[in-house]
């Protein structure tokens, strides 16, 4: 059951770099909603404007440099709230996030039960594939996030979050790379903002695997984390 | 800073006088521990610094990403 009018206030952002493969695939899946897209090419080598012309439905934002999966997703949202989006969808690139969740993540906002709604794979009507030592990195992640953010998920990572202009507006990304979504949490905390976790799946395709981040990216996170609360 | 490094190359007994009085065993390894805390003092500042500079890049970056957006969507 869809209400056009607020659809059309929904503005999907998804930040990419060297996604020419699958954001056609992703952009084509998320279209039938209805909602606003907004594609932020973060310093892809090969452009993906190509990929995003030709519809209305479509926002291209490109960063001439690759800055991090932080920035483009900060990028974005500035973007839509200079359109005057009253809702915020953060969605990846590589095909690993499913349309079928957006309503499920939406629901809890327009029934103004939430200020942010995050996606978990762990959570019952959630599904992942994910390899085991990944998941026990991402398990192990909960309990870091915990001792940065002071807020304990069941998903220590996941790129697919929904929110309203109240929580657009008050969360600053500042973690350029991808410490970006502890950094998130963080915000949650500290603005009182009201979440919610919904389950959802992410599932992870050879084309993901490879793409994916390496556990190594594990431990630069810790460290981006590490320094930011010494240093700023 | 430099008058007290040529102090101490021309003069290296100074550098144990001042050591043995600070519960040192050499000059030589007084100036050690005192260049390790410069050089963190020093790290530290550069590592200010860059995250600055990082936001004034990334600052730069999307205004521009922005203003060209909003250009093409405008006209």
């Amino acid at each position: 059951m869809y209400y056009s009018e607020p659809l059309r206030r929904t503005f999907i952002i998804i930040p990419a770099f060297n996604e020419s493969k699958s954001i056609g695939r992703v952009v084509a899946e998320l279209l039938p909603l209805g909602c606003r897209i907004v594609v932020v090419d973060d310093g892809s080598p090969e452009e993906l404007r190509t990929e995003c012309e030709g519809n209305n439905q479509i926002y291209y934002i490109r960063h001439k440099v690759n800055l991090g999966q932080g920035a483009a997703l900060q990028t974005g949202i500035d973007f839509a709230l200079k359109q005057g989006a009253s809702w915020f969808i953060t969605f990846d690139a590589d095909g690993q996030h499913s349309a079928k969740d957006i309503p499920a993540l939406l629901a809890p906002l327009f029934m103004e039960q939430a200020d942010i709604v995050l996606a978990s794979r762990f959570l019952a009507k959630g599904s992942h594939n994910a390899p085991i030592i990944k998941q026990l990195i991402l398990k192990a992640g909960r309990w870091i996030n915990y001792l940065f953010t002071g807020l304990y998920l069941s998903d220590a990572h996941n790129g697919l979050r929904a929110m309203n202009r109240v929580a657009a507006h008050s969360i600053r990304i500042t973690e350029n790379r991808m410490a970006h979504a502890t950094e998130i949490v963080a915000q949650i905390k500290r603005q009182h903002l009201r979440y919610r976790e919904v389950g959802a799946a992410v599932l992870y395709t050879p084309y993901s695997k490879n793409k994916g981040q390496s556990s190594l990216n594990s431990l630069k996170i810790f460290f981006d984390l590490v320094l930011q609360k010494l240093f700023g | 800073m430099v008058t007290a490094a040529l102090v101490f190359i021309f003069l290296p007994d100074l550098t144990n006088a001042i050591a043995h009085r600070m519960g040192v065993g050499r000059g030589a390894d007084l100036i050690f521990y005192l260049s390790i805390v410069i050089f963190w003092f020093v790290i530290i500042k550069l590592y200010v610094r860059i995250r600055k500079l990082e936001k004034i890049v990334t600052d730069v970056v999307r205004k521009d990403a922005l203003n060209e957006a909003a250009r093409e969507h405008a006209g």
